[in-house]
């Protein structure tokens, strides 16, 4: 059985339907790249996935657990703008990522120390010890964003959902973060959504596209019609099908 | 609901029900208190839920996403965004706390500054009024300075985001 699993999902606003008709299954540990024009529900798809809101019809199941109803712990997500907090240090936003679930959203004593310390650890492996004492506004878009990474990776999700994370970056900015995203999944292994307006760089971190567009279109009501995925393209090797070999054996291989 | 009720209550003129205080709370400095305290607050608690309601979505989103709960979220993303926007209206309702201050004492006191300024009224004393006002106004300035320097101290995260 598939790890997250949308069962023919309908989502409308008022009169106006958005998606229709929507199915994915998705396994463990699989990348999924959402592209599509705007107002094609991507965002919409990835806010029911994050139980931000509840489809119309149908429902989306995660390892097999009831539909949740509103987000929380199973899911982790970083926005455009926003992700981090701007009242805490960019250490007390790491150790956002595991103290907010406490009864009081803090640790205390020791328990705090040792909070701290394990916060310093990710930051030297996200890159961002010299910066542990500073405000997330005194950092760079490409800081912050990585900073958000950070902070919903430590609170240990079972799926990390990414709306546009570097769309707001300048290009360079854009590589190195896709080098730092792709070494974290090698690390975690974690099942990822990311919404994403640029059709390379969905393709090239994503083991799978799909594209969200209207198959039917009423030229005299626009709104008639809702979204649904009209491409669903195995993007591993290059976006070439076919290229690894299921079976274990030696034929084709070259020694 | 609550909203709506504060919205009502901070309709009511404060000096207009400065008499029932004075029948209420007799004519020391209680009386006094409650009026700044009257006039102010429903002002200050308006303000306050406005910010909270401004703060992005994303955010609470966010901290649900990290196990928060519905506590957690008032008390430690909530809140601590808002305090440093209370001070700042705290800041701006000096005026309206002074003139509030200065209108009771008018009426009803027996000391303090605009008591001692309606008392010299009478006398054309124009060199004392400008002095008191001076007071007044050195007051107000340093209650606002020192207000300022404790929004820098307290929040100095807020300062690096402008």
């Amino acid at each position: 059985m598939s790890f997250v699993i949308a069962d023919n999902i309908f989502q409308s606003y008022g009169n106006r339907p958005i998606l229709e008709q929507v199915s994915l299954e998705v396994d463990e540990g699989e990348f999924v790249s959402i592209v599509g024009a705007s107002g094609c529900g991507k965002s919409t798809f990835l806010r029911l996935l994050l139980a931000q809101e509840t489809p119309t019809r149908g429902a989306i199941t995660v390892d097999g657990n009831p539909p949740a109803v509103e987000p929380g712990l199973e899911r982790g997500v970083v926005f455009q703008k926003y992700s981090t907090f701007p009242h805490l240090t960019v250490r007390d936003n790491i150790v956002a990522g595991e103290s907010f679930r406490r009864p009081w959203g803090r640790f205390f004593g020791a328990a705090q120390r040792a909070a701290r310390a394990r916060a310093d650890e990710t930051l030297v492996r996200i890159g961002l010890d010299h910066v542990a004492d500073q405000y997330p506004a005194t950092l760079s878009g490409g800081m912050q964003q990585r900073l958000a990474i950070g902070q919903a990776l430590v609170a240990r999700p079972r799926i990390l959902l990414l709306d546009e994370p570097f769309g707001a970056l300048d290009p360079g900015t854009r590589l190195s973060m896709h080098d730092f995203l792709t070494e974290l999944r090698a690390e975690t292994g974690m099942t990822v959504f990311m919404v994403t307006h640029d059709l390379e760089e969905g393709f090239k971190l994503g083991d799978r596209v799909i594209v969200f567009d209207k198959p039917r279109w009423d030229p005299d009501d626009p709104g008639a019609f809702g979204a649904t995925i009209t491409y669903d393209f195995d993007a591993r090797n290059g976006g070439f099908p076919y290229q690894t070999i299921k079976e274990k054996t030696h034929v084709l291989r070259s020694n | 609901m609550f909203s709506g009720f504060v919205a009502v209550i901070s309709m009511i003129p404060p000096l207009a029900i400065l008499p029932i205080l004075f029948i209420v709370f007799g004519l020391g400095e209680a009386s006094k208190i409650v009026l700044i305290f009257i006039g102010i607050t429903p002002v200050l608690i308006r303000d306050m839920s406005q910010r909270t309601l401004e703060l992005p979505r994303e955010m609470t989103v966010k901290a649900e996403t990290l196990g928060a709960s519905t506590m957690t979220i008032a008390l430690r993303v909530a809140l601590p965004q808002v305090l440093p926007r209370l001070i700042q209206s705290v800041r701006l309702s000096l005026g309206p706390a002074w003139l509030f201050l200065i209108a009771a004492e008018a009426i009803a006191s027996d000391l303090g500054l605009g008591y001692r300024i309606f008392l010299v009224r009478r006398y054309l004393a124009m060199d004392v009024i400008l002095t008191y006002v001076l007071w007044i106004t050195l007051l107000a300035f340093l209650i606002d300075w020192a207000l300022k320097a404790l929004s820098r101290k307290a929040f100095p995260w807020a300062e690096a985001s402008l």
